[in-house]
């Protein structure tokens, strides 16, 4: 805060009129005395003599000049007139704004609430002037009694420049958060922001970032941040993720093909119950030039069923195939196998697809893979980031239900002791209030459902990011305590907010597409009432900011 | 215009069905014609040139802004705010000013407001007892407040003074009505107008009585009344209508910038047909009586008189017929404004006051479908100035196509209305005051005797009205 604004005065900028509730009024206002989401405030004494400072919001602005005629004003536009130039009135401008109550500040030394906000249970009278504070109280307002290691700053209010915003983080962490608004106008940097200041705290954080809006924190936070590639494990531990992996990529599996590819993936994954098997194989296959190659990845499930498909084709009378293979995959049909074998193959050739676009997105971070023991992914001082640019939503889906899930049922068991915050980019492709497209998508809906609502009691933490919020789960986004709400402009997402957001106002709702860029409209109890803040820019930045392509063609 | 034009004029011929039924029945069927008959006679003389033209229409010359730039403009209306406690009181008279400069940017030297209001519970002085009472305050307040713009160094710059009415009512029916000095000084000390207080040195000193009653000196009528205005302290109000306009008149002679004028809408006036029109037709063509079933008589006086009784008509009604959009008609002496005074010791007096403050009037059709508005203004201009005149008020309300009046007049009357609000809150005070005095009573008797007091004041009221 700048000392010019620490010297400022309470200035008077209107009086109340009209019907007054404890809620809301309106007062008569001066000519830019105040503007919208400013926080004005008015005193008075309480019916028990206590001094009170009632803080308030504007919620809007009406002007209105009762002397010009729209009739008139139709006329001098219509002639291509000034109305300057006529004899019409342009002085008498009323100006009303609509004024919402945010609670009464208790100001007598004595009172134990001193510094409190509470509600108002009786209104404010007609006539009393109302002020702008000067920036200290408003900084103090805002605050609150919350405690120094808890704050985050992550801007200034609107209204106000010199005012810092804090945001208190143990809600944050521990409640849940959702940052919702259209694409470009600033959640991932929010989000960064809010990130900033929780990694100055040490805070175990793991991010799921579908686009790489997170890496730059690497260049930043350097050795704290590591950036895992997320990999398919093929073992029996894994299978159903697995196989619902496949499934996703390799569509229509009827029900006798997703009986062989379940049993082919036993085959290769269960070297216990199938190694006697798997080695006679691999002898037989040799005599008879059949290739044999069950390696533990999709490719491998793929050559299985060719070799089998091989080998029956020989039709060898005195050779009894389930001494090689399991039974139930021997006496599949021959078009079955190959159907699977067909599809393996395709799904194999787009995993590897999307592997490799996830390596090149990320190799200059020098990611890792990650490890099959995920516990110790998670610590103080840890910033996980799950690198998943690359992978289709489906594949995405799947891989953010498998570590998520793993992570919470380890937090469970108390092997992962640190409580630790979820970041959840793009969250309406993992929680999908419908249209749910894959099996994928309904693992991450279920995953998410179950930590928003159970996470609270094991100390996991969500921040879920969406662009389409009318496409988020409602009973997902429903669990978070608080929201940062920015430009929304699609009717349907505006709607969906509205409703969502209880503390948010039909004003407040009607500026979400007036907003700029890094404007946001804060509720819930990371705040002590519902603002409209700056966000800062965050010292990191992603890997698709947005550049100016204009000049860099032209710079070339 | 004609037939053609009442049926494009869906309000003039809703009126006429309306006054076709009542009218004599002998003549309701065939009203509407007989209306369009005489009205296209007088307007086809006018279209005809012919030398028997029974009306003279003028064209307004149509202006643009951009050449009216630089006009300070001044716009007065009076009203009177009524509340209804068991009948309709008059509770607060006002007048406001709207003063605008056209074409100047800063808004603060563009426009001034100001705004004279009297609580009327503050006179003490008048026949408070007539209906009429309230327009007597209210018509001196207006009368006052454009002598302020006439005479105050900080209105010298205007160059239309327009006020929303006649520039004098007919003051026949005022000649009983007169205010005190000290009630005047009162109001004269309103914030605003002259002074401060009303102390008897400040009533002595008070430049206005003090001008008035020199002006009372030398008036013709004084020396033949022994002094009659000046040996009361009450002023005569048609005396003080007649000063104010005196002084404002002689700035219209010695200032050629300074138009005064005054815009009448709704009036009921039947002095143009009746002086004018109908009498120039009967003049020419007698036969349209045996139309309307009148028996001539050798009086065309008379027989006017009997045509505008039969047809009911007026003024502005028979001219909606004639006129088209900007047209008006030839300026014409408001001679009844002065006339029929009957107080002895006003003998005399219409002379007098048409000679020194005389007045013309046109009526001009700002649109087709409305009724022509009157324009009233000094006699004393001359064809230049008036036409300035008419093509300012015509302009002005040409902003206003739908209400056909001056742009200016609605602007201050609104400015300077008395809200809702103030006259429901004062009711409010008057009532918690009766409760107050009818609670000190001693007794309940004296109690109930107060409350009946206060209900059989007005023994018709409609809360006594039987049920059915």
């Amino acid at each position: 805060m700048t000392d010019t604004a620490k010297k400022e005065e309470y200035k008077k900028v209107g009086d109340i009129l009209g019907i007054v509730t404890p809620f809301e009024f309106y007062m008569a206002i001066k000519p830019g005395a105040t503007s919208l989401q400013d926080l004005v405030c008015l005193d008075r004494y309480s019916e028990d003599g206590k001094k009170e400072r009632i803080w308030t919001k504007i919620t809007n602005i009406e002007l209105f000049n009762p002397l010009l005629p729209k009739e008139a004003v139709h006329e001098v536009s219509s002639a291509g007139d000034k109305i300057l130039e006529t004899v019409l009135s342009l002085s008498k401008e009323m100006i009303t704004a609509k004024v919402q109550i945010i609670g009464a500040e208790i100001l007598d030394e004595d009172d134990e609430r001193k510094g409190e906000l509470i509600a108002l249970n009786y209104p404010p009278n007609p006539g009393t002037p109302v002020y702008r504070p000067n920036s200290i109280d408003v900084q103090n307002i805002l605050l609150g009694k919350i405690e120094d290691h808890r704050k985050l700053h992550i801007g200034s209010l609107r209204s106000r420049p010199e005012v810092d915003v804090f945001i208190d983080a143990n809600p944050v962490v521990n409640r849940h958060l959702a940052i919702l608004a259209m694409t470009g106008a600033g959640k991932s940097w929010t989000c960064r922001k809010i990130l900033q200041g929780l990694i100055e705290k040490d805070y175990p954080i793991i991010i799921f970032d579908p686009h790489g809006d997170y890496a730059g924190l690497k260049e930043i936070y350097k050795e704290k941040v590591t950036i895992y590639m997320p990999t398919i494990h093929y073992d029996q531990e894994n299978k159903d993720s697995s196989l619902s992996l496949i499934e996703s990529f390799a569509y229509d599996f009827n029900e006798a093909q997703l009986d062989a590819l379940d049993k082919a993936y036993d085959y290769i994954t269960n070297d216990k119950y199938y190694s006697k098997k798997k080695s006679k194989a691999k002898e037989f296959c040799s005599e008879n030039d059949i290739n044999f190659n069950p390696g533990k990845n999709i490719w491998g499930i793929a050559n299985v069923f060719e070799s089998l498909i091989d080998a029956k084709e020989l039709k060898l009378k005195d050779v009894n195939l389930t001494d090689f293979y399991p039974t139930d995959l021997v006496n599949a049909n021959i078009s079955t196998l190959r159907a699977c074998m067909r599809r393996c193959r395709n799904a194999g050739s787009s995993i590897n697809k999307m592997i490799e676009y996830n390596k090149r997105s990320y190799e200059k971070f020098k990611a890792e893979l990650l490890p099959k023991e995920i516990t110790n992914i998670i610590g103080k001082g840890k910033i996980t980031i799950i690198g998943l640019a690359g992978y289709d939503i489906t594949i995405q889906a799947s891989m953010v239900s498998v570590i998520l899930s793993s992570l919470f049922m380890e937090r469970i068991k108390g092997n992962i002791k640190l409580p630790y915050l979820c970041i959840i980019e793009e969250a309406h492709n993992f929680a999908p209030g419908e249209g749910i497209e894959s099996s994928g998508q309904q693992s991450s809906l279920m995953t998410l459902r179950r930590i928003a609502t159970e996470g609270r009691k094991f100390g996991v933490g969500l921040i879920l990011i969406s662009q389409r919020p009318s496409r988020l789960n409602q009973t997902v986004a429903s669990q978070c305590n608080s929201f940062i709400v920015m430009r929304t402009v699609n009717p349907a997402d505006q709607a969906y907010v509205k409703n969502i957001v209880e503390t948010l106002g039909k004003e407040d709702a009607a500026l979400l597409q007036e907003l700029q860029i890094g404007e946001a409209l804060i509720s819930g109890q990371i705040v002590r009432f519902p603002l409209l803040a700056k966000i800062k820019p965050p010292i990191s930045r992603g890997l698709h900011e947005e550049e100016d392509l204009i000049k860099y063609i032209l710079d070339i | 215009m004609g037939l053609n034009s009442v049926d494009i004029q869906p309000s003039i011929l809703a009126l006429l069905g309306q006054q076709s039924l009542l009218i004599a029945k002998e003549i309701r069927a065939e009203f509407i014609n007989l209306t369009e008959k005489v009205t296209n006679k007088i307007r086809s003389s006018a279209i005809n040139e012919k030398k028997d033209q029974l009306i003279e229409i003028r064209k307004i010359n149509k202006l643009i802004w951009s050449e009216m730039q630089g006009e300070t403009v001044c716009f007065i209306d009076g009203g009177v705010g009524e509340t209804t406690i068991l009948t309709k009181t008059p509770l607060i008279i006002r007048s406001g000013i709207f003063k605008v400069i056209t074409g100047e940017k800063n808004l603060e030297e563009r426009e001034r407001f100001e705004i004279y209001p009297i609580l009327v519970g503050d006179i003490e002085s008048g026949l408070k007892n007539r209906s009429d009472y309230s327009s007597v305050l209210r018509i001196l307040i207006e009368l006052l407040s454009a002598y302020k713009v006439a005479t105050s160094e900080e209105y010298n710059d205007t160059n239309i003074l327009m006020l929303h009415g006649p520039i004098s009512y007919r003051l026949s029916a005022y000649s009983d009505h007169y205010i005190s000095k000290n009630d005047l000084s009162y109001i004269l000390g309103l914030e605003g107008i002259q002074y401060q207080n009303d102390s008897s040195e400040a009533k002595q000193n008070n430049p206005f009585i003090k001008k008035f009653d020199l002006f009372c000196k030398k008036c013709e009528l004084n020396s033949n009344n022994e002094g009659f205005c000046q040996q009361t302290e009450n002023i005569n109000f048609i005396c003080l209508v007649w000063f104010i306009l005196s002084e404002i008149f002689n700035k219209v002679r010695s200032n050629a910038n300074f138009k005064l004028v005054g815009v009448v809408e709704r009036s009921s006036s039947t002095d143009y047909i009746r002086d004018h029109l109908f009498l120039n037709l009967l003049q020419n063509d007698s036969s349209i009586l045996s139309d309307f079933k009148i028996q001539a008589s050798t009086d065309h006086g008379k027989n006017v008189d009997k045509l505008i009784e039969k047809g009911n008509y007026h003024d502005a009604l028979i001219l909606s017929l004639i006129l088209n959009e900007g047209e008006y008609t030839k300026p014409e002496y408001a001679y009844k404004r002065y006339t029929d005074i009957r107080r002895e010791e006003f003998a005399g007096m219409s002379d007098i006051l048409f000679d020194t403050i005389p007045i013309k009037y046109v009526y001009l059709k700002i649109k087709h479908n409305t009724f022509p508005i009157r324009v009233e203004f000094p006699a004393l201009l001359d064809d230049n100035s008036i036409e300035f005149i008419i093509n300012h008020v015509y302009k002005y309300s040409r902003l206003l196509p739908t209400y056909a009046f001056p742009v200016g007049l609605d602007i201050v009357d609104k400015y300077a209305k008395v809200p809702n609000w103030l006259m429901a809150a004062f009711r409010k005070l008057i009532i918690l005051k009766l409760g107050e005095e009818a609670a000190s009573q001693d007794s309940m008797e004296e109690i109930q005797k107060l409350i009946s007091n206060v209900l059989i004041f007005q023994q018709r009221d409609a809360f006594y009205r039987p049920e059915a």
